[in-house]
């Protein structure tokens, strides 16, 4: 079922670290943020992505390929079905990767907006975090010290929502 | 966004060289990304993750969607919500504490609860006062209660979804008009009225002038309803059993579903109209056949469903005045392409041909039909009577008992019973190109076997197999095998497989 082909045009995205990856303009297109820089026609031919690094943007090149690949809604309904339970299997599996990974994709979906990858991320973060304590949730997200609620804030915090904390 | 990343870059490069531990990168997301995660939990959850940081506070306290009905254990009836009394409480607080802060508005408030009179009045006026969008609310109270007029003039109210028990009553016609200037959904449930059981002047052409749908369920009152809102797109009526006229003149109106009302089969006068050019579906399921119907214009229609009562039709084809009323109600829908038939109709028609003739003479352009029936025996007869249409959907599955319910092939219709309707099923057999079945097993292996050998211009055959791919895959694998070595007598004839 790929929809790439030889002849179809081709865009260049360079990573923060100076890697340029060759993509199809079809698999880029699911990046909204990228799709209007073409439409509004101020991309060039090397689209440079500052603060993406290589490895995060293969990740995400990787989805966007497999996404751009599969059949879209308004085809047969009967091959609908056996998409989705493709790209189901596929999602799962692009997502078993280390949370900081996780994060920085995140990020950089958000950035290059784009839906799908940001709500898989996000699925699979709340899937991490779900029903761990906040010292594991702490632990688990890498959360900033120097943020932390004081002893004394915790408490209150703690308080007003007492009937979670039980 | 792009500086404060390359600052976080070169910071995180600068803790990879000295080898320390690795930042916290979520911190700097859009508060929305990370309210997006939020919305994936459990509320219990995202109350836990305000003490992760300051940074978690505050998304806690602007966090806007906020849904309470994890709280109620699943499948807690209304009836039962009386012991769960401290949910109430919890909302009223979590509602109070927002003042506080900055961009604390609420988008979504859903909740379930049991509550005093006093203490649905003052949530509903905390939900306005935040600025709700959608507020979708299960309550239980001691009595029937007057639905908060708060809400009525709240100006950014986009979705309302009231349910309740023993049920509330609507302020009059004149006064819930005037208000719900933005809203587009509206969903009522157990709607009570003690004086008029008519909503024949609430929904104008000129009230609600956002709605695009609206449903009632259990209004057991409502006894007429018309509905005119210039830009309803789907009307849903549930269980309000003593419905005995409708009519709807939204001229936008696509989709119209009604089930289990017009629950008669003596000699009321129940009437239906619809003059609506958009309508695209059209479900008829579990009613009686109108008295009098009226449907014009119906010139999109594409798909209908349709079950009638079980005394509808198990008795009225006797009398030639009501088989004439069925067909008043079918020329209507007449332009309909796709047909879905569910049980008791299917076995109805299967026994009576004079109300199967009915049914599908209504139906000139059918060219697809599904039939959901609980015998293959039905299957077969019905068969015989429908038009050539070229897409046939079969559907096994008996949503009751969750069983297959082409089971009586094992026993009663053998490949040479299927093989003795052949001539009068030759003519279908000539025009069918697409078969679906739902919910396949061993036993509707000669089903298969008669399309395959006679349908000789199939293209398509779309078996759904029962059960999942992991329970029973050698049995699937045998079912496959065994189908895919079937003889076909069209070239052109794909099978497949889905679970």
């Amino acid at each position: 079922m790929s929809t790439s082909s030889s002849s179809s045009k081709k865009i260049v995205l360079k990573s923060a670290d100076n890697e340029t990856f060759e993509i199809d303009e079809i698999v880029a297109l699911e990046s909204q943020a990228i799709k209007n820089m073409i439409e509004d026609e101020c991309a060039d031919n090397v689209i440079p992505l500052g603060n993406i690094d290589s490895k995060t943007l293969s990740k995400i090149i990787e989805y966007c390929k497999k996404h751009a690949e599969s059949p879209k809604k308004d085809d047969n309904a009967d091959i609908d079905e056996k998409a989705v339970e493709d790209l189901k299997s596929f999602d799962a599996e692009f997502a078993k990767v280390d949370m900081p990974l996780i994060q920085d994709i995140l990020m950089a979906a958000n950035f290059l907006n784009i839906d799908n990858l940001i709500g898989l991320m996000c699925r699979t973060i709340a899937d991490r975090i779900k029903g761990k304590t906040p010292e594991e949730i702490r632990k688990i997200l890498n959360i900033n010290k120097n943020d932390l609620l004081s002893p004394e804030q915790e408490a209150k915090a703690r308080e007003e929502n007492s009937w979670a904390f039980d | 966004m792009e500086t404060r990343s390359a600052k976080r870059r070169k910071l995180r490069n600068h803790n990879h060289e000295s080898n320390t531990c690795q930042e916290d990168r979520i911190t700097d997301l859009p508060d929305a990304v990370l309210h997006h995660i939020l919305t994936l939990l459990p509320i219990k959850y995202i109350v836990k993750t305000s003490i992760l940081s300051k940074r978690w506070r505050s998304l806690w306290y602007t966090f806007p969607d906020l849904d309470f009905t994890s709280l109620i254990p699943y499948g807690t009836k209304l009836t039962e919500y009386v012991t769960l009394s401290n949910i109430a409480s919890v909302i009223t607080n979590i509602l109070s504490l927002r003042d506080k802060f900055l961009n604390s508005d609420v988008r979504i408030l859903r909740f379930g609860a049991y509550l005093s009179f006093s203490g649905l009045h003052a949530l509903a006026r905390n939900a306005v006062r935040l600025g709700v969008l959608e507020l979708d609310i299960s309550v239980a109270t001691e009595d029937i209660f007057n639905f908060p007029r708060s809400l009525i003039t709240h100006d950014s109210l986009r979705v309302l979804k009231v349910k309740s028990t023993p049920g509330f009553r609507l302020p009059p016609s004149k006064i819930m008009r005037s208000g719900f200037q933005t809203l587009r959904e509206l969903s009522l449930f157990q709607v009570k009225q003690d004086k008029q059981s008519s909503l024949l002047d609430m929904f104008t052409d000129s009230s609600f002038p956002q709605l695009r749908k609206l449903c009632f369920d259990s209004c057991l009152d409502l006894k007429h309803l018309r509905v005119g809102c210039r830009l309803l797109k789907e009307l849903v009526i549930e269980n309000c059993s003593l419905l005995q006229g409708l009519e709807v003149l939204s001229p936008k109106l696509e989709i119209l579903r009604v089930w289990n009302c017009f629950q008669y089969y003596n000699d009321i006068k129940t009437w239906l109209q619809i003059d609506s050019m958009r309508l695209h579906t059209f479900v008829w399921t579990y009613n009686s056949v109108p008295r009098k119907t009226c449907m014009q214009n119906l010139v999109c229609l594409h798909e209908v469903k349709l079950s009638f009562t079980f005394a509808t039709v198990v008795y009225e084809h006797r009398d030639s005045n009501k088989l004439q009323c069925l067909s008043d109600f079918l020329s209507g829908l007449s332009h309909a392409e796709s047909l879905t038939l569910k049980s008791p109709l299917v076995e109805g028609m299967s026994r009576n041909n004079p109300l199967a003739n009915t049914v599908f003479q209504s139906f000139k352009k059918l060219k697809s039909l599904e039939l959901h029936s609980s015998n293959v025996t039905c299957l077969a007869s019905v068969l015989k009577v429908c038009p050539m249409i070229h897409t046939l959907t079969i559907n096994a599955y008996n949503p009751l008992k969750g069983q297959t319910i082409l089971r009586d092939l094992r026993s009663s219709w053998e490949e040479h019973q299927w093989e003795s309707q052949l001539k009068d099923l030759k003519p279908l057999l000539c025009y069918l190109k697409v078969v679906k079945i739902h919910g396949i097993n061993d036993n509707d292996i000669n089903l298969v076997k008669f399309l395959l050998k006679h349908g000789m211009f199939l293209q398509d055959i779309i078996l759904y197999l029962r059960g999942h791919k992991s329970q029973s895959c050698n049995r699937h694998e045998k079912l496959i095998s065994r189908i895919t070595r079937l003889s076909r007598a069209s070239v052109d004839a794909k099978l497949a497989f889905h679970y």
